[in-house]
């Protein structure tokens, strides 16, 4: 440090020859000291951020899961079943369907005698800018009785009004099944289908009306069983 | 430097004299994208205004320990991981909150007003008026962004603080203020073009008012 700083003071006054033989010593050692520094708070930053992930973890998880919740009581009144469903709960993974490899969660709805509905989270993985995950509550019977975005990275004033709260656009789907409407209605009005896209928005309806229709295939392939599984989430 | 510049200096420097959005013209990638609505507005400036507060403060308590040729590359690490940590901790703990301004939060990267900042003011400064600076620089670009949302939200779809709720609960939604009606949106004030026109307006009418 010390050298490099002498060095430096000394330039102006020295002549070219003394100086350019003892550069390539100085060069070097700058940048192995500059780059231990750099490598120094690479090192302080990312830990931070390791730290804050780990600390945050299971806070996020649990107020992802207390969201989840929230909103089915949004969608399926909770009177209209009496088993605890958060309780109820089982794990699925169906990249085909369900958007992913990352394994979802599937609520289980019942009354005494019946099964009343699902609740299954699933993604849709070609959003405008990246995932979105989605909520979709299907009746045993197999019709949507509501759809809800959990979280997503659209375009903020844009592709944001999938969201329930800035606009009805996910009200498209209630009542829907896998075949009312059929397959090629499923898409955007743009593409010969026949819901509503968004202003300035064509890729985020596009991606959330694929992925509800997978997931209503996924359910259409698994009815029989999701109800019989055992309970495997974790709580 | 830090001796030359009083307290009201700073602020009065990042509200209307060097303002982030109106004069220095930093930071306009989120500034259009988000301004459609005064909500919106409101939302990303006050995220934007904690990190230029923290990255102020942070780059002007470690300034003297870092060699000139790398400050940069050390400013893009400490920016990053401080927006990803609020992040985070926004994500754990005010999860709400977080819903509505967690798309902004990445947004805030892109904004080269506090790698600005960071180089400009708080390398050459003592903590307390960077974080003064901060603050100040934070709050005019706030100001903008509400005003501009404003702007476009009332011409766009005649309505001012439209999802007010989303923000400050629902006690807020008698907040909202409908002047007009309309069925068809105007969408040239709510898309990009609008974004650019409408500043353009704001940057007019602050000229002016400068001038006389």
């Amino acid at each position: 440090m010390s050298e490099i700083k002498k060095d430096d003071s000394e330039a102006p006054d020295n002549t070219e020859a003394p100086k350019s033989s003892k550069a390539p010593n100085n060069i070097g050692r700058a940048i192995s000291k500059n780059a231990m520094i750099l490598g120094v708070f690479a090192l302080i930053s990312t830990g931070l951020i390791a730290i804050t992930h780990l600390l945050t973890k299971d806070k996020i998880a649990l107020e992802v899961e207390l969201s989840l919740i929230r909103q089915l009581s949004q969608m399926i009144p909770p009177d209209d079943y009496t088993n605890a469903v958060y309780r109820d709960c089982i794990v699925i993974k169906d990249p085909s369907y369900l958007g992913s490899n990352e394994p979802q969660k599937l609520y289980r709805m019942r009354n005494p005698d019946s099964d009343y509905a699902v609740l299954m989270t699933s993604i849709a993985p070609d959003g405008y800018s990246g995932k979105i995950n989605l909520a979709i509550a299907i009746s045993a019977q197999g019709k949507i009785l509501g759809v809800n975005v959990l979280s997503h990275q659209e375009t903020p004033g844009l592709g944001d009004k999938i969201e329930r709260h800035k606009s009805n656009w996910l009200d498209q789907f209630d009542g829907l099944s896998i075949n009312n409407p059929t397959e090629k209605n499923w898409k955007v009005k743009k593409d010969g289908g026949q819901f509503d896209a968004l202003t300035g928005a064509t890729i985020t309806p596009r991606a959330v009306i694929k992925a509800v229709y997978n997931g209503l295939n996924f359910y259409a392939k698994n009815s029989q069983q999701v109800f019989n599984m055992p309970n495997n989430c974790k709580q | 430097m830090s001796n030359e510049l009083s307290h009201s200096t700073i602020l009065k420097n990042g509200l209307w004299e060097n303002n982030t959005a109106l004069v220095q013209l930093l930071g306009l990638c989120p500034l259009l994208a988000v301004t459609g609505s005064l909500i919106n507005g409101l939302g990303l400036g006050i995220a934007t205004t904690f990190v230029l507060v923290g990255s102020n403060l942070t780059v002007s308590l470690i300034r003297n320990h870092i060699p000139k040729e790398i400050r940069i590359p050390i400013f893009v690490m400490l920016i990053a991981s401080f927006v990803t940590n609020i992040q985070l901790l926004m994500n754990a703990f005010t999860y709400e909150l977080y819903l509505i301004l967690g798309i902004f939060i990445p947004l805030i990267v892109t904004n080269c007003a506090i790698i600005g900042r960071a180089e400009a003011f708080a390398s050459r400064n003592t903590p307390l008026p960077s974080f003064i600076d901060g603050l100040a620089q934070g709050l005019g670009f706030t100001l903008v962004l509400v005003v501009l949302g404003a702007l476009r939200e009332f011409v766009g779809q005649g309505t001012v603080l439209d999802g007010a709720h989303l923000l400050f609960g629902d006690w807020a939604k008698s907040l909202t203020m409908s002047f007009y009606l309309t069925d068809q949106k105007f969408l040239f004030a709510i898309l990009p073009p609008g974004a650019f026109i409408g500043l353009g307006v704001l940057i007019a009418i602050k000229n002016r008012i400068q001038k006389n």
